[in-house]
């Protein structure tokens, strides 16, 4: 049975349903990594030894009738600054080429309490905040695969695996699933646990992830969603969990759909033709599906919140870094010594001043918000850039990002150069469930199919 | 909060000498140099918000965890 193309609920399905061991799963996967990652370069380090002993393990609990959780026998592929028990962690880095930590990231371990199936770690820009990587995008070599979740998004659209962890301080999930033709989701910052992730920025990353379609995303937010108390921005928050059963409520009045706001102003001013020509068509069909889609108007907290997010994260990155910076800076890359060694400068009170105007973004966006389900905009300025000297611009995705927002992009075609082209949707802060929910909705009236790039097939 | 226009293009090379000159100090004059394109970016960015009016009440955000107005939805 092929399942490079097989969602994580359909994997899950057939492992349940013993039409597919996980040892199947795992080795099929093992076997799409192999064909085609020594040219696509999307995995840093392939645990082939330890994948097959807990696929092993998976099958043997299911033979007793006991399935480990929603996601038994799912392999998936875990970025490479988030910590795995005795897997090799290098965060995209010299320095740490051989760490090999002795526990999993709060992720992971929730992840393999499901049933998931670790298949390996995938590539990131060196400390999520460095150069581009090696990593190639599979639709064409010569564009970016964007990062700074670069190989988790070539996994999953490349047909490894059906699922891949990334994080996100700006814009690292929601762009590189854009340029490689997937479903990426970023929840609201403090829902999902950090410990275990290598910091960027303390109060603004958020782990996030890529997969093949908005369900599978609620799923793994039912598993990944939750308080820890070692994660000083976890929040305790009763509305969290059942996000893929909420999917399924009517929340919208009958022939209606979701209510979404429309950006403009300079994102839309950034846009290409092309992606501006798309997203009038893809409004178009929602508009005949029963949605409501109206003009949102940015509050004027927005004119700084880049400002804010560029000095936040400058002198965070500096303070996460300064120990190992100021015994090993001729080991760090040249984009993270420019952002570490100008952090170092910020003053503390342009520090703080970004961190007020960012509570006050997020509040004006929550109210502006509440009588939308989410904001609609492109995914991106345009397809993957044919540059492989950048990852992309964030401008896209930071705003939303700094105000810890909920975002996701769902695949609705193709560029006229063959590379794919998606639109992204902010959510309300914690309505991470009415943010899923409208995704499905877009993903299921545009009903864009994503295929294989052509690239992965051949290797 | 209240929002002053846009920067001048004094104001804007006025910033950015600030923090280069402390660039230099830190780094040295060479890596100065090669950090020009960040230091301009940052010290717009500083200026910009050291524009920014705040009232008393409008407190930094760090781990956002205020439900948003009218509860959690």
């Amino acid at each position: 049975m092929d399942l490079s193309l097989a969602s994580v609920t359909k994997t899950a399905q057939l492992v349940r349903d013993r039409q597919v061991s996980a040892t199947e799963a795992v080795t099929s996967a093992l076997s799409r990594i192999e064909r085609s990652d020594g040219v696509l370069q999307a995995w840093e380090t392939v645990d082939r030894e330890g994948a097959l002993r807990q696929a092993h393990f998976a099958d043997e609990a299911a033979a007793r009738g006991d399935i480990l959780g929603p996601l038994h026998g799912v392999p998936v592929g875990i970025k490479d600054i988030i910590a795995t028990a005795s897997v090799r962690t290098s965060m995209g880095s010299p320095i740490y080429r051989d760490n090999v930590p002795a526990q999993d990231a709060a992720v992971v371990a929730r992840l393999k309490g499901a049933g998931a199936i670790i298949l390996g770690k995938t590539v990131t820009v060196e400390f999520a905040m460095g150069d581009p990587p090696r990593t190639l995008n599979p639709w064409n070599h010569e564009h970016t695969p964007g990062g700074s979740s670069s190989g988790s998004a070539v996994a999953v659209a490349s047909g490894h695996c059906p699922a891949a962890l990334g994080t996100q301080t700006a814009g690292s999930v929601i762009r590189p699933a854009a340029y490689n033709g997937v479903t990426g989701f970023k929840p609201t910052y403090g829902l999902v646990s950090r410990r275990g992730v290598f910091p960027v920025s303390w109060t603004l990353d958020t782990v996030g992830w890529m997969t093949r379609t908005v369900t599978d995303s609620a799923v793994i937010m039912d598993v990944l969603a939750g308080f820890d108390p070692a994660d000083p921005a976890s929040v305790q928050f009763d509305g969290a969990g059942n996000y893929a059963a909420k999917l399924t409520e009517s929340a919208y009045g009958p022939g209606q759909g979701p209510k979404l706001g429309i950006v403009s102003g300079d994102i839309e001013r950034a846009t290409s033709t092309e992606m501006q020509a798309h997203m009038f068509e893809v409004i178009e069909l929602l508009r005949q599906g029963g949605n409501w889609v109206e003009l949102f108007d940015l509050p004027i907290s927005y004119l700084h919140i880049r400002d804010a997010k560029l000095v936040i994260e400058a002198v965070e990155a500096a303070e996460a870094h300064r120990n190992t910076y100021s015994e090993r800076s001729e080991e760090y890359g040249p984009s993270a010594r420019v952002k570490i060694e100008t952090g170092r400068l910020l003053p503390g009170t342009a520090y703080i001043q970004g961190q007020r105007l960012r509570r006050q973004f997020r509040r004006d966006m929550d109210e502006g918000l509440a009588s939308l389900d989410a904001l609609i905009m492109p995914a991106a300025a345009g397809p993957a850039p044919r540059d492989l000297t950048t990852t992309g611009d964030p401008a896209f995705y930071s705003p939303w990002t700094t105000a810890g927002l909920p975002a996701i992009t769902v695949p609705t075609g193709i560029s006229r150069n063959g590379m794919p082209l998606g639109v992204q949707l902010v959510g309300k802060g914690h309505d991470d469930a009415g943010l899923l929910r409208a995704a499905r909705w877009v993903e299921e009236r545009v009903a864009y199919t994503p295929k294989l790039p052509s690239l992965a097939r051949a290797g | 909060m209240d929002f002053p226009g846009d920067l001048t293009p004094a104001q804007r090379q006025e910033a950015f000498e600030r923090l280069h000159s402390r660039a230099a100090e830190l780094w040295g004059v060479e890596r100065a140099a090669a950090l020009e394109q960040s230091l301009r970016e940052a010290s717009v960015a500083i200026a910009r918000l050291a524009s920014v009016r705040f009232s008393r009440t409008e407190a930094p955000g760090f781990y956002l965890q205020e439900p948003p107005p009218g509860g959690a939805p």
